[in-house]
């Protein structure tokens, strides 16, 4: 019976959290499947040491870091990545302001370009764009997450940037040319 | 807006107009941050499936419930592979211990295996093969144990003889005119050879060029690399010196040897005197049964004329066996294969020759500790299948109640 109260003590304490660890799962894994089983997997990883949290981490950033590392295993293991074509057919709506349908059909170009050009990147070098620039986690928190220095994240993160947008330099109609001295104003 | 400030903006929930104009000035500007801009967006906004959400419930409390029938504490789990080493370590050196090893009695060229399943069994079938053949070689080997061993019947009418004697009054044996000296001569001999085969083949050679006999054979294995044999041989007694002088020539060392003379010459006389007294009696009860009449007087006279024939009977046994044992002499060998340890008299005390036993000391020991596991393995399978059968009732009886637990 203790058991059993355990673990819907647990259930009930991560429920509020299931939908963005979802979704981080998705964009890290791009595929509705592995993001289904990446979250089990985080549950389930997360029950196990359930009895060790102690609450000073955050429930939820506890939870997303064990998510974090359960996707970069699951991306390890599956060399041969999946099509990404899947997600720029139903996933990634985008979020639009243009009106027009040429606009809404460039953007969604550029999308479908934007994840081939993730999905080329080094491993690492994609999941730092990921958190950092797809879902907006601030570099203390990828530090954590990664338990790496933030300096690592922060050069990490400027090398990844670059190495994308050299190779979105062949698609300049889409995303325009990277003009040096933007960049190093950036 | 540097594209610092684009950056911080664009992650934040809230933002101003005024932002939002300036976020999107910067944006017509800066392809690296129109470039964040096309990141964001890819950032899914699905709902989450209701299978995922459901299937993560459930595979928590399956884990949950999975655990309360699987989970021991984790001193439990390393007290039970603790436990089974020892058993394992414990049992395997019980099984090099137990001398499971059978004792191979050959006989005759034939081989009896007889399991060991106490030492002294071992014994006996090595002592039945030696009486039997005792008695199916030569009778007269023993004749003492034989005719006690046969002649039970005639053993009771000596008895009854004597005492008739002493009734009777028996006539003092007539005094013969040379008594020659009774005398049996036997012989033990040990001998330790490296060469059992030569050896034995030349110890029964010359038994034979000597007119002796072999009275019994027994070849006995008693390890990997040793034999050794028992033999029971009957010499003329004048050609025991030349046998045992010949027995010396031979390859092996003679570890014991021992003559015993034992002088039967009174025992002798005795019973040969009996017997004469024996024949009289029978001649003069021959003579009375011719001349009675009374058909009691018959009857009794006849009685004691069979009483006295089996007593003759049995007093000419034993003077035959008294010839034999004084005609040949019984010499018993015990022929033993040297094992090559005992060969080596010479000890080579360096530093490789150490290292290379020693070396191959501990891979034999390896060697047979692993054998005598899996030994033991082997033997206690019987044992485990009913540790397995408590075990696994147990575990369902628990499992059970468990459940009904669970159910309340």
């Amino acid at each position: 019976m203790r058991t059993g109260n355990r673990a819907n003590q647990f259930i009930d304490a991560a429920a509020a959290y299931e939908r963005p660890l979802y979704l981080t799962c998705l964009s890290m894994l791009r595929n509705r499947d592995d993001a289904e089983d990446a979250l089990q997997e985080t549950m389930l990883k997360a029950f196990r040491a359930y009895r060790d949290f102690r609450g000073d981490a955050q429930l939820y950033s506890w939870l997303r870091k064990i998510a974090v590392n359960v996707c970069i295993d699951m991306t390890r293991k599956r060399k041969n990545v999946v099509s990404i074509d899947e997600m720029t057919e139903e996933g990634g709506e985008v979020q639009d302001t243009a009106v027009g349908p040429y606009e809404k059909l460039e953007k969604a170009e550029r999308m479908r370009i934007l994840g081939l050009a993730i999905e080329e990147l080094k491993p690492d070098a994609r999941t730092l764009i990921i958190l950092r620039d797809v879902q907006g986690l601030s570099y203390e928190e990828i530090a954590d997450a990664l338990e790496v220095p933030i300096g690592t994240v922060k050069s990490g993160l400027s090398r990844a940037r670059n190495s994308l947008q050299k190779r979105l330099t062949v698609h300049a109609e889409l995303f325009g040319k990277a003009n040096p001295d933007e960049r190093r104003k950036a | 807006m540097n594209c610092e400030e684009f950056e911080n903006k664009l992650h934040q929930d809230q933002l101003s107009d005024d932002d939002r104009k300036a976020m999107s000035e910067h944006a017509a500007r800066c392809s690296a941050c129109r470039l964040k801009q096309d990141l964001k967006a890819m950032m899914p906004r699905d709902e989450i499936p209701k299978k995922a959400s459901d299937g993560w419930r459930t595979a928590v409390k399956e884990e949950a419930d999975g655990q309360k029938i699987r989970k021991f504490p984790v001193w439990a789990r390393y007290a039970s592979l603790a436990a089974c080493l020892v058993i394992l370590v414990f049992g395997a050196a019980r099984v090099g211990d137990m001398d499971l090893s059978s004792t191979v009695v050959i006989r005759n060229g034939q081989k009896t295996e007889s399991v060991p399943e106490a030492p002294a069994a071992a014994q006996d079938t090595y002592g039945a093969a030696l009486y039997s053949s005792n008695r199916s070689v030569s009778k007269s080997a023993d004749f003492s144990n034989y005719a006690a061993m046969e002649e039970p019947a005639e053993y009771e009418s000596y008895e009854e003889a004597a005492d008739y004697d002493a009734e009777n009054g028996a006539q003092p044996a007539p005094e013969p005119e040379e008594r020659a000296e009774k005398i049996v001569r036997n012989a033990t001999v040990s001998i330790t050879t490296p060469r059992f085969e030569t050896d034995l083949q030349l110890i029964q050679d010359s038994v034979r060029s000597l007119n002796g006999r072999i009275a019994a054979s027994t070849t006995e294995q008693r390890s990997a690399a040793s034999r050794r044999a028992y033999l029971t041989v009957q010499i003329p007694a004048e050609n025991l010196d030349a046998y045992l002088e010949s027995i010396g020539g031979i390859s092996g060392r003679v570890t014991r040897k021992e003559i015993s003379s034992e002088n039967i010459t009174e025992q002798y006389y005795d019973t040969r005197a009996r017997l004469d007294n024996a024949i009289v009696k029978r001649d003069r009860l021959k003579e009375l049964l011719n001349k009675a009449e009374d058909v009691s007087d018959l009857l009794e006279i006849e009685n004691n004329l069979s009483e006295t024939q089996a007593t003759i009977d049995y007093l000419t046994g034993r003077i035959r066996s008294f010839d034999t044992r004084v005609a040949y002499s019984t010499v018993t060998i015990t022929l033993t294969e040297e094992t090559p340890a005992q060969s080596v008299t010479e000890k080579d005390n360096s530093f490789f020759s150490r290292l290379r036993n020693g070396l191959r000391y501990s891979f034999e020991s390896i060697w047979a500790f692993l054998q005598n596991i899996f030994l033991f393995l082997l033997i206690a399978l019987p044992w485990l299948a009913i540790a397995a059968l408590i075990g696994l009732s147990v575990y369902l009886v628990l499992k059970r109640r468990k459940r009904k637990e669970h159910s309340k």
